[in-house]
């Protein structure tokens, strides 16, 4: 049996605007069945890569398949859903006219839309609003019809540009279940969103974009502890202590007797140990700190530019 | 068929909106006043020809603002520009669909064309049974005059879209009613060129018609509303009434002009897809 496509494949996916470059070398593969994050700080290109994927937009050069279809290809639209960052609706339209007529555009038979209209309200707890004209909606109210109008069709593949920016916590944890929902249905989500707490609760891969390109990209999981981090409260870790540690372990940050120690692997915590206690060191406290998305967000939009990118003081780490 | 799902939706959008509703209403009280009119001129003549031919005029004059005012509704009708729409996030759900751009701009197109020949059709009607019940006079051919007129609205919606393709809406509603005031200008310095018998003034009078064909289309509407004034008041007169006259044309429009301007809707209507289906949204 053929192996279907990736649900999203690019290579070298370029869109520049007259002398703007708004994304310069979008590199990636989402499989199929798989809840991928993108994630990347204001103006990194990811709407422009959404807009790029959802044929909304032509890149300048390099090629991108979605479903197998190259980009913009209406078959793959057909089994897409799409939710964009910045949406209006017909304010005139009641929420179910609004639901009617995007199924009908998605080439939904009128005996499917009259089952699945009913569905998509219910799963996103709009079924009560549904007589209701668009715009009496409150943005986040506008926002859930946006996700029904993504999976009005049933797709294979939900690109969901910042779906939860409009919502109350309640709101996204109701998203987060949706989402949960749609990946135990085998249904591939893209999701571009600024919340990393979001994302790590509910991706599987993540790719972080800077500047227009892919900084990072992979399994979630293994990102995270890709690196491994030491808190150390310790007395006498003297210079020559530190000089003398192996090159792979990388010292983070050191003031007094608090060190934080970057290693390699969770188990070189005993061998870092033996190492503090053999040159003399007053171990006082060791433990393994867990980096989260936050930390290799920060860190993998720094170490891509060289010197730190970051306008606010407040978001930069201490280096050593 | 996508198309038909977005002519039903710009229908819908109009029967929704009270802007249309009160245009409509409008009309029909527009309608009113020229009946009315009609009547007091009937009351007030000497003789049934005197009645007739003011009448006429009356209708003519009726007709020549009835092309303004759809000029007006032909912009108006098209709603936001696509551009617009584009840009504040209406269409971008709608286009990620597997949809064409052009069955989006057709579809409009499609839309806001029957509701111009339903006003067309109603103020047509209105307007000729308004003076016929009135004075008892009927134009000779009235549904021509009302297909010529639908065509010149045509023309400024299909510069509508065009424009509407890359500009927003109020630049891309002002552009094609500057246009239509441009060509009604060429088409009174032609009439002027004709009666003083300057050519050039005529030529270019030709020339604008060419690229904006709204007002050889409109004059060409009231050649068919025109009574038939050689068999009321003999030659001589009806020549000498209608020269110079800016409200209507004794000369029926040419059919290659009327060919002209079905291919300048199609092109313009073409232009506006090619341009807005390689637009970025």
């Amino acid at each position: 049996m053929v192996s279907p496509a990736p649900a999203i494949q690019t290579a070298a996916l370029r869109k520049e605007y007259g002398k703007t470059t708004a994304l310069q070398e979008l590199t990636l593969t989402v499989p199929r069945g798989e809840v991928f994050g993108f994630l990347g700080p204001n103006g990194a290109g990811k709407t422009t890569a959404v807009k790029l994927l959802t044929g909304l937009a032509r890149p300048t050069s390099g090629q991108g398949w979605l479903l197998g279809k190259p980009l913009g290809d209406r078959e793959a639209r057909r089994r897409m859903g799409f939710l964009p960052e910045l949406f209006r609706f017909h304010e005139w339209l009641s929420a179910q006219e609004v639901l009617q007529l995007h199924g009908e555009l998605a080439g939904l038979s009128s005996d499917l839309r009259r089952k699945r209209v009913p569905e998509v309200l219910e799963l996103v707890g709009l079924s009560d609003r549904g007589d209701d004209r668009v715009g009496t909606f409150s943005k986040g109210m506008q926002q859930r019809l946006g996700l029904a109008q993504a999976l009005i069709n049933r797709p294979e593949l939900v690109i969901l540009d910042e779906p939860t920016s409009a919502l109350d916590p309640i709101g996204r944890r109701d998203v987060r279940v949706l989402i949960q929902q749609l990946k135990s249905d085998g249904v591939t989500v893209f999701l571009n969103s600024h919340l990393l707490s979001e994302i790590e609760l509910v991706c599987d891969r993540v790719a972080i974009v800077d500047h227009g390109r892919v900084v990072q990209e992979g399994a979630l999981q293994e990102l995270l502890t890709l690196s491994h981090e030491l808190e150390i409260r310790a007395g006498g870790i003297t210079a020559a202590v530190l000089d003398g540690m192996p090159a792979c372990w990388k010292v983070r940050e050191h003031a007094g007797a608090h060190l934080l120690l970057g290693v390699p692997r969770a188990e070189d915590a005993a061998e870092v140990t033996r190492f503090l206690v053999a040159h003399g060191v007053d171990l006082l406290e060791l433990s393994p700190r867990r980096t989260n998305l936050e930390d290799l967000f920060l860190e993998s939009i720094t170490s891509d530019n060289g010197n730190d990118p970051l306008p606010s003081p407040l978001l930069r780490r201490g280096n050593s | 068929m996508a198309i038909l799902t977005f002519t039903r939706l710009s229908l819908r959008e109009a029967s929704r909106s009270r802007v249309l509703a009160l245009a409509f209403g409008l009309t029909l009280l527009y309608i009113g006043l020229v009946g009315w009119g009609s009547k007091a001129i009937a009351d007030h003549s000497p003789n049934a020809l005197a009645a007739v031919s003011s009448a006429a005029g009356l209708e003519l004059v009726a007709f020549f603002f009835g092309s303004f005012m759809l000029a007006l509704l032909a912009v108006f009708v098209a709603g936001h520009s696509l551009r617009q729409e584009a840009e504040n996030g209406l269409l971008l759900a709608i286009l990620a669909k597997p949809v064409r751009r052009l069955d989006v701009l057709a579809g409009r197109w499609l839309g806001s064309a029957l509701i111009l020949a339903a006003w067309v059709a109603l103020f047509t009607a209105g307007v000729v049974l308004a003076v016929g019940l009135a004075v008892g006079f009927y134009p000779p051919a009235p549904a021509q005059a009302g297909v010529l007129m639908l065509l010149e609205s045509l023309v400024v919606l299909s510069l509508r879209l065009l424009f509407g393709s890359f500009l927003g809406t109020l630049a891309s509603g002002i552009v094609p009613l500057l246009a239509w005031g441009l060509a009604r200008i060429a088409g009174l310095v032609e009439i002027v060129g004709k009666s003083l018998g300057i050519s050039s003034m005529v030529t270019a009078g030709i020339a604008t018609s060419l690229v904006i064909p709204t007002d050889v289309l409109s004059r060409g509407a009231s050649y068919f509303l025109l009574p038939d004034l050689v068999g009321l008041a003999g030659q001589d007169l009806a020549a000498s009434a209608a020269r110079g006259n800016p409200f209507a044309s004794v000369a029926p429009i040419a059919g290659p002009m009327v060919v002209w301007s079905v291919l300048y809707v199609l092109v313009m209507v073409a232009a506006a897809a090619r341009i807005f289906s390689r637009r970025d949204v």
